[in-house]
């Protein structure tokens, strides 16, 4: 994404997008698939009416992107272990019951649609052979869990 | 007359300059963060440390592959960019007057030990894996910095060159 020739039209769009939305989700994998979220599939840009209705709809759609970028990157560079504690607090953050999470995002794959539009290839490699990784140590985790309660209650 | 002489001149000189620019920002990207620092995760015994103390064999086991199928990407476009910068470097040495003949033979022989150097991490990242042929991937990532610092001094040369060869109708130079 070209974002250097208009950094200062998306300034604001930016902060208010860091301030009101982005701070109130917790951790990065939250924010990430919140963005994620927001892109529409086939033209590739953001959407969100709030943002787009205060500064415009380029200006959303470019701090949008920039913000996912970020919160990408962020996680890149992140150690595997760090990437598994996140991980968790965002399967533990939803709704949904943890083992339906995550044989959702095993079998779906659904976390490869997560990344940015104009990310690097191999740091896009990387981050899905992270998230794999971290599924498969969550998975153990949750198999082991009863197992552990078992032999403690015997 | 001469003034059609300037403006073609002038238009072949904008080319050079372009040129060296495009030189430039290839081996820029060489060495810029993403690159450096994704070999420096892909290559983190931190992560091989996690996984063997906490994981069972098989997370083990497709840990490495996985990471050994990282390292591999990652060799390929290492080579890919440094022949890039070679070819690049090439199209702008056919227009410069101040080459030196035992600079550029050190470039090409650098750039094929390099090129070979990848290749046997390779073949060695298939048999054994990324993190033990951590030490090794360390000496390509001197090999690369060195080659491109290597680059950079032609470059400095063939830059030059396009600045006689442009004459002085540019003004000062910008890059």
């Amino acid at each position: 994404m070209d974002s250097s020739a208009t950094n200062v039209d998306i300034v604001p769009a930016l902060t208010d997008l860091e301030t009101r939305t982005l701070s109130r989700l917790p951790g990065e994998f939250s924010r990430l698939v919140y963005l994620a979220s927001s892109r529409d599939c086939n033209s590739g840009r953001y959407v969100h009416e709030g943002l787009s209705y205060h500064f415009g709809e380029t200006a959303a759609s470019k701090a949008m992107a920039l913000c996912h970028e970020r919160v990408f990157e962020e996680l890149v560079y992140c150690p595997l272990e760090q990437i598994v504690q996140k991980l968790h607090a965002y399967i533990a953050s939803t709704c949904e019951r943890p083992e339906n999470v995550l044989k959702s995002w095993s079998h779906l794959q659904s976390y490869r649609i997560t990344i940015p539009s104009d990310c690097d290839e191999l740091a896009a490699q990387m981050f899905w052979s992270n998230v794999k990784m971290a599924l498969m140590i969550l998975e153990e985790c949750q198999t082991m869990a009863p197992q552990n309660q078992n032999a403690r209650l015997a | 007359m001469a003034k059609w002489a300037l403006q073609i001149l002038r238009q072949r000189s904008q080319a050079q300059l372009e040129l060296v620019q495009q030189i430039k920002s290839a081996s820029r990207r060489w060495d810029e963060r993403p690159q450096r620092d994704l070999a420096d995760r892909i290559f983190d015994s931190r992560d091989w440390d996690f996984v063997s103390r906490y994981t069972s064999l098989k997370i083990r086991k497709t840990f490495q592959k996985e990471r050994a199928l990282l390292a591999v990407s990652w060799l390929r476009r290492a080579k890919a960019e440094a022949s890039l910068a070679m070819q690049q470097h090439r199209n702008a040495a056919r227009h410069s007057k101040n080459l030196e003949l035992y600079t550029e033979t050190k470039l090409v022989l650098t750039h094929f030990f390099f090129l070979f150097l990848c290749n046997c991490l390779t073949t060695l990242i298939w048999f054994h894996g990324a993190f033990a042929t951590r030490q090794m991937v360390l000496h390509v990532l001197h090999w690369n910095v060195r080659l491109h610092s290597e680059l950079e001094d032609l470059l400095l040369v063939v830059d030059s060159a396009s600045q006689i060869y442009s004459g002085r109708n540019l003004g000062p130079r910008t890059l």
